[in-house]
C-alpha cells in the first residue's frame, strides 16, 4: 500500500479535478449573479417556425439604441442589423426608465470608451445570450408568451464585463410566476 | 465438442497418453479459473454504468422545475463527491469491476453537471464548447481507466469532442464543399493517428486497454473511410478546390509518417517482430487506401462505376492478404465475405436486359464460386501452416514424429498449389 500511495493520491487528484471545475463554475455563476449590475433587454422571437428548439427558448436581443429615441425608431433599428465591429464593446446606460431592473439606452463603443458606460461587455458575448433554457413541457407556454406578450430577459453584468442570462419576464414578471402550464 | 471429450477421442487415436490427457485436463481447468472473465458481467456492468450517466444526462435536460436551482446544485456535488470517494474505496479495495463502473459514471455525470450549471446560470454556448470542458476535465481521471469497454467510450467522446469542435471552424469557412473535405481529411488523419496512439510504446506498457482499443479503433475507422472512398467514383467530381491540395498533403504526410512506423506499431500491438511480408503487406494496405482516397474524393473525375467496382475489391483484396500473411483467420473470412458481397452487388449494377442479367448473374456466380473454392483452400492451408509452427513441445509430437510427418510449410504459400478442400 506505501508503494502504491503517490499512485493513489494522483487519482484522487484525478477524480476532483471535475469536481473542483465545477465548483468554479458555479462560484462564478453566483458571483456574476450577485454582483452583477441587472438590465432588463427586450427579446424577440426571430423564427416563429424554430422558437423552441430543444429544451431552451431562442431569441433575438432588441436593443434600446441610445441614438433611437422611441418605440418606433427601436423597431426599425432591428440589433442584428448593426454591423458590430470586432473589438468592440456594449455600453449600457440608464435611461429614463424607472422600472426594476431598468432597460437601458445601449450603444456600441470601442475599448477605450468605455469608462462612460455603468455597465459594458464585448460584443462577441451577444452571441451566448440568445437562448433560455426552459423546463420540459413548457414549451408552447413559453413560444405563446414571446408572441403575445412584451418579454425580456435580465442581465447581471459585472464590471469586468462577463454577463450571465439571470431571468425571463413576460411583461413584469418573472417566468415563474407567469408562465404555470 | 468439450474438452474431455476431445482429450478421449485423441487417447484412443493414439495421440495422448492417458497422463498427458490427465495433464492438460489439469491445466485446462487451472487456466479457467484463474484467466476467465466474466465478460457477459462486464458487458452488463458497463450497460449499466452507461445507462446512468446518460438518465443522469436526461433528467438534467428536462429542467424540473420542482427542484428550486440552488437544491439542485447541491444535489449534483453529493452526488460527484459520492463517486469520487465510491471510486477511491473500490481502488482501495482492488475492485477492479466497481472501480471502473464507477469511472464511467463519473465521467458522464460531469457532463451532465455542466449541463447543469449552464442550465441554472443561463450560460449559452453550444454543446460542443460544452463537451470541450468536459474533455478537459475529466482527461487525467478517465486516464485511469483500465478495460476495454471503458476505453473505448472514453475514445470515442473524445473523439467525438474534438472532431465537433474541429467542425465549428471549419463550418465557417463558407463553401460547403470545402468544409466537408476538409472534415474528412481531419477525421480521417484522427483515425491514423489513433493508430499511432494504439502502438505507441508508452502507452501499450502503462495503459494496455487503452492502447489496444485505441488501434482497433483506429483501424475500423481508416478501413471504414477507405472502403467509403471508392463510392465517390459513381459520382462525377468537377472542382478542384485549393483546400483539396492542403487536404491532400496533411492526409499523405501523416500517412506515410504511420506507413514508415508500420514495423514498430505491430511490433507494439503483436508484442513480437513481424515477419517482412506482413509488414509489406500493411503497408501496401495502408498506401493503397490513401491514394484511393484521395483520388477518388479530391480529383476531378466522371462517374466511373468499374472503377468503383475494381477499386474497392482491390481493397479487401489487400485486406485479405494482410489477414493471410499475418494468419488472422477471422479478418480473412471478413475480407472474403466483404468480397463476395460486392460482386452480389456488380450483379445488381449490371442488371439491364434478360440477356445482360443472365450474363451477368452466370458469369458472377462462378466468379463467386471460384472465390468460394479459393477461399476455402486458403484457410484449410492457413490451418496447417498455424500447426506446423507450433513447437514440438506445444503439440505434443517427439521432434523425430514431426520430422517423420508430411512437410508443412512453414510460411503461408504464395500459389493455390498448397492445399485441398
Amino acid at each position: 500500500m506505501t508503494e502504491r500511495r503517490p499512485e493513489f493520491v494522483r487519482f484522487a487528484i484525478a477524480l476532483a479535478v471535475p469536481l473542483v471545475v465545477l465548483l468554479l463554475l458555479i462560484g462564478r455563476g453566483e458571483l456574476i449573479t450577485h454582483s452583477g449590475t441587472k438590465w432588463r433587454v427586450r427579446i424577440t422571437g426571430y423564427d416563429p417556425r424554430d422558437l423552441v428548439h430543444g429544451h431552451y427558448l431562442r431569441y433575438q436581443l432588441s436593443w434600446l439604441w441610445s441614438d433611437g429615441d422611441d418605440e418606433a425608431e427601436r423597431s426599425s433599428r432591428r440589433s442584428r442589423q448593426r454591423p458590430r465591429e470586432p473589438d468592440s464593446f456594449f455600453c449600457l446606460n440608464h435611461g429614463s426608465d424607472t422600472r426594476k431592473p431598468p432597460e437601458p439606452r445601449v450603444s456600441l463603443v470601442s475599448r477605450d470608451e468605455r469608462s462612460g458606460c455603468q455597465s459594458s461587455f464585448p460584443v462577441e458575448i451577444e452571441e451566448r445570450l440568445d437562448r433560455f433554457y426552459i423546463p420540459e413541457g413548457k414549451g408552447a407556454a413559453f413560444e405563446r408568451a414571446v408572441r403575445n406578450e412584451t418579454c425580456y430577459v435580465v442581465l447581471a453584468v459585472t464590471r469586468t464585463g462577463q454577463v450571465v442570462v439571470e431571468d425571463l419576464l413576460v411583461g413584469d414578471t418573472s417566468w415563474r410566476k407567469a408562465i404555470k402550464d | 465438442m468439450d474438452l474431455q471429450s476431445k482429450l478421449a477421442g485423441w487417447q484412443r487415436a493414439g495421440l495422448l497418453s492417458a497422463e498427458q490427457a490427465a495433464k492438460i485436463a489439469a491445466f485446462e481447468q487451472e487456466s479457467q479459473r484463474h484467466g476467465a472473465r466474466p465478460y457477459a458481467f462486464y458487458a452488463l456492468g458497463g450497460l449499466g454504468a452507461l445507462a446512468v450517466a446518460f438518465g443522469l444526462i436526461s433528467l438534467v435536460a428536462s429542467n424540473w422545475q420542482e427542484i428550486p436551482p440552488g437544491a439542485k446544485l447541491v444535489l449534483d456535488l453529493l452526488v460527484g463527491v459520492g463517486l469520487v470517494l465510491g471510486t477511491l474505496r473500490a481502488e482501495a479495495a482492488g475492485s477492479r469491476f466497481v472501480r471502473e463502473i464507477l469511472l464511467l459514471v463519473l465521467f458522464g455525470f460531469v457532463l451532465a453537471s455542466i449541463g447543469l450549471v449552464g442550465q441554472i446560470y443561463q450560460l449559452g454556448g453550444e454543446a460542443h464548447d460544452a463537451m470541450l470542458l468536459w474533455s478537459v476535465i475529466t482527461f487525467a481521471a478517465m486516464l485511469h481507466l483500465r478495460t476495454g469497454l471503458g476505453a473505448a467510450v472514453w475514445l470515442v467522446a473524445l473523439e467525438a469532442t474534438w472532431l465537433m469542435n474541429a467542425w465549428s471552424v471549419i463550418d465557417k469557412l463558407g463553401s460547403s464543399k470545402e468544409e466537408t473535405i476538409l472534415f474528412v481529411a481531419l477525421w480521417f488523419v484522427t483515425a491514423l493517428l489513433l493508430l499511432l496512439v494504439g502502438g505507441a510504446g508508452p502507452v501499450r506498457v502503462r495503459r494496455p486497454a487503452l492502447a489496444r482499443t485505441a488501434w482497433q479503433l483506429g483501424a475500423v475507422q481508416v478501413l471504414g473511410m477507405m472502403s467509403i472512398a471508392p463510392q465517390f467514383f459513381y459520382a462525377r467530381i468537377d472542382d478542384f478546390y485549393s483546400v483539396s491540395a492542403i487536404a491532400a498533403l496533411v492526409v499523405m504526410a501523416v500517412s506515410l509518417l504511420v506507413i514508415a512506423r508500420v514495423p514498430a506499431l505491430l511490433a507494439a500491438i503483436t508484442g513480437r517482430e513481424q515477419e517482412p511480408q506482413v509488414v509489406l503487406s500493411v503497408r501496401v494496405l495502408l498506401f493503397y487506401g490513401t491514394v484511393l482516397n484521395l483520388l477518388a474524393c479530391l480529383l476531378q473525375h466522371p462517374p466511373m462505376g468499374l472503377v468503383a467496382a475494381l477499386s474497392f475489391m482491390v481493397l479487401w483484396g489487400l485486406v485479405g492478404w494482410v489477414a493471410y500473411v499475418s494468419r488472422s483467420y477471422p479478418l480473412f473470412q471478413v475480407a472474403t465475405a466483404v468480397l463476395g458481397v460486392r460482386l452480389l452487388g456488380v450483379y445488381v449494377e449490371v442488371l439491364g436486359s434478360l440477356l445482360t442479367s443472365g450474363l451477368g448473374l452466370i458469369s458472377g456466380g462462378l466468379l463467386t464460386l471460384g472465390v468460394a473454392w479459393y477461399w476455402r483452400k486458403k484457410t484449410v492451408q492457413m490451418h496447417g501452416a498455424f500447426a506446423a509452427e507450433l513447437p514440438a513441445e506445444e503439440t505434443g509430437h517427439e521432434t523425430g514424429h514431426a520430422a517423420a510427418s508430411p512437410p508443412e510449410p512453414a510460411s503461408p504459400p504464395s500459389g493455390p498449389q498448397g492445399g485441398a478442400p
